[in-house]
């Protein structure tokens, strides 16, 4: 693959999963308290 | 004897039974084509605005809606403002609507993962799909012939609808998604594993992912990312309002909107990658260029993919049986979910129980289904979807926006989620509600209006086109208006009404 078109999927992965991975981290935090 | 409003059985439940909802057939098929067409890796750049601007302020949103006044999404209309109880009722129409062909397609998936097993659609999945398959008439009229294998796939996916919603929310639709949900995704991981190990993959990767900044200019992709959150999530449809109104009275309806929202965004993002691999498989297989083999929709998942899984061997046999289980699983998490949003309204207009209108809807949606099962089943599926997308659930959505952001106030809502949410809200979102999207809505209605008077849609004669199309708009405004003269006969909703507010 190129450089270009990793860093877009790279870019793409990163928003939508850390979005995820971040909302699901919250949702436990506010669930335990 | 009425009885009281059913709950979900877990917060993790109605999380995968909305993200269940959202996740459909356009995840799969329409999504990476859509990426590719409108500039790549840049179109990301106006999907992830579209996402933080629209997708997750109107989920907050309709889940507000549902929660706050306990209740379907006409009866949460009626509660906010009486006038517009009718806007309930469109989009719960327009869902029943769509089950009718949804199903057909569903029964399509059925019969090609049985195909899928021997490869059974042929040397030519073209000739096959069109007419082997479907026997398709030369015109919208031609009814000549009912297609028994289609039929029966139909009555199938109704009397799995019918077994799920019969046994409820908690027993039936959570349960289902709490399997079928985490089983799609594992396969879907499995098919983009094995896509991505393919001979030329990277060529259909490169493609998909390589940024056209000049497209971003074009107003028409920004509408293209808009258009794929709104229709993507569920929005519009009378589907989130009806199962957030199933959650308990504390409930984190941000952090819910942000997860579903990621969550649907992050699956359709998987299978672009994993349709596109394949794809870039087939180019290089065949020696052709990518753009010679890329489709969407239909075409896609009953005749391009057919081909692919032809050349592959074995592995065309078990990616052929997964990517239709995929479809299946993914169809049926949002036809069970189109039911429920018009099970939820008739039980809160008539009082009546479950069962009995479970049963109805299904009984009366399986005989009018069969008017797709026809050889001219195909041009009826076209148009109808075109005219409810383009037109039935984006003027609801845009209504919804003026209604909820003018009329009952956005900062209703917004107070309402912010004091059972882990995280609050600011006034963006009101900004965002009042002005953005109906603004973003109006624009996409107006290109659609425009471009369907300048060329009628697929070249259809006119007069398919006011049948099939325009006629289906009018009848479901005018069925909602009637609809909401009727009186509220449901004697348990006035028991909610004062925890509603």
């Amino acid at each position: 693959m190129t450089a270009t078109a990793i860093a877009f999927l790279i870019f793409g992965s990163t928003v939508l999963y850390g979005g995820l991975i971040t909302t699901i981290i919250i949702s436990i935090k506010s669930s335990k308290k | 004897m009425e009885e009281s409003r059913e709950q979900w059985g877990s917060k993790i439940g109605f999380l995968l039974a909305a993200i269940g909802s959202a996740v459909g057939l356009g995840n799969i098929w329409r999504f990476p084509y859509l990426v590719y067409d409108n500039g790549g890796g840049a179109f990301l750049v106006p999907y992830f605005i579209a996402i933080i601007t629209a997708a997750i302020p109107l989920l907050i949103l309709e889940y507000g809606m549902g929660h706050k006044y306990k209740a379907s999404t006409p009866l949460a209309f009626a509660r906010a403002t009486k006038r517009w109880e009718w806007l309930g009722w469109w989009p719960t129409i327009n869902a029943f609507i769509i089950l009718t062909y949804y199903s057909m397609i569903l029964s399509w998936a059925i019969k090609y993962l049985t195909l899928s097993f021997n490869k059974g659609w042929g040397s030519d999945p073209n000739n096959y799909f069109y007419n082997d398959f479907l026997k398709l008439s030369s015109s919208p009229f031609e009814f000549t012939a009912i297609i028994w294998t289609v039929l029966i796939g139909i009555a199938l996916l109704w009397v799995v609808n019918w077994y799920i919603c019969y046994r409820g929310v908690k027993g039936g639709i959570e349960k289902v998604n709490k399997v079928l949900l985490p089983m799609l995704i594992i396969i879907m991981i499995i098919i983009v594993i094995r896509g991505v190990t393919l001979e030329g993959a990277t060529l259909g990767l490169n493609q998909l992912f390589t940024p056209d900044w000049n497209k971003v200019k074009d107003p028409n992709v920004w509408i293209a990312a808009y258009g794929q959150v709104f229709f993507s999530l569920s929005l519009g449809m009378g589907i989130m309002m009806t199962y957030s109104s199933y959650l308990p009275k504390k409930t984190d309806i941000n952090n819910s909107a942000f997860m579903t929202g990621f969550a649907n965004c992050g699956f359709e993002f998987l299978c672009s990658i994993g349709v596109f691999s394949i794809l870039g498989f087939m180019a290089t297989s065949q020696g052709v260029a990518l753009d010679e083999v890329v489709s969407s929709g239909i075409g896609l998942a009953f005749i391009v993919f057919p081909k692919v899984f032809s050349t592959m061997g074995l592995w065309g046999n078990i990616l052929g049986v997964l990517f239709f289980i995929c479809l299946i699983f993914a169809g049926l998490t949002s036809s069970v979910s189109l039911v429920e949003a018009v099970t939820a309204p008739i039980i809160d207009k008539t009082g009546w129980k479950r069962h009995k209108v479970v049963t109805a809807i299904c009984t009366v949606g399986f005989i009018v289904s069969i008017a797709f099962a026809t050889n001219a089943g195909l041009y009826l599926l076209d148009i109808v979807d075109n005219f409810i997308n383009n037109y039935g659930i984006v003027v609801v959505g845009l209504l919804e926006a003026i209604v909820i952001g003018w009329i009952i106030k956005p900062e209703t809502i917004r107070k309402h989620t912010n004091s059972i949410s882990y995280f609050r809200i600011g006034k963006w979102w009101n900004i965002v509600i009042k002005f953005i999207t109906p603004v973003i809505l109006a624009f996409m209605l107006i290109s659609s209006l425009i471009n369907e008077f300048n060329n009628p849609y697929g070249g259809y004669p006119i007069a398919a086109l006011c049948t099939y199309g325009w006629a289906i708009i009018g009848i479901g405004i005018i069925a909602a208006l009637l609809i909401s003269r009727r009186p509220w006969k449901n004697k348990s909703i006035k028991d909610n009404e004062g925890e509603a507010n």
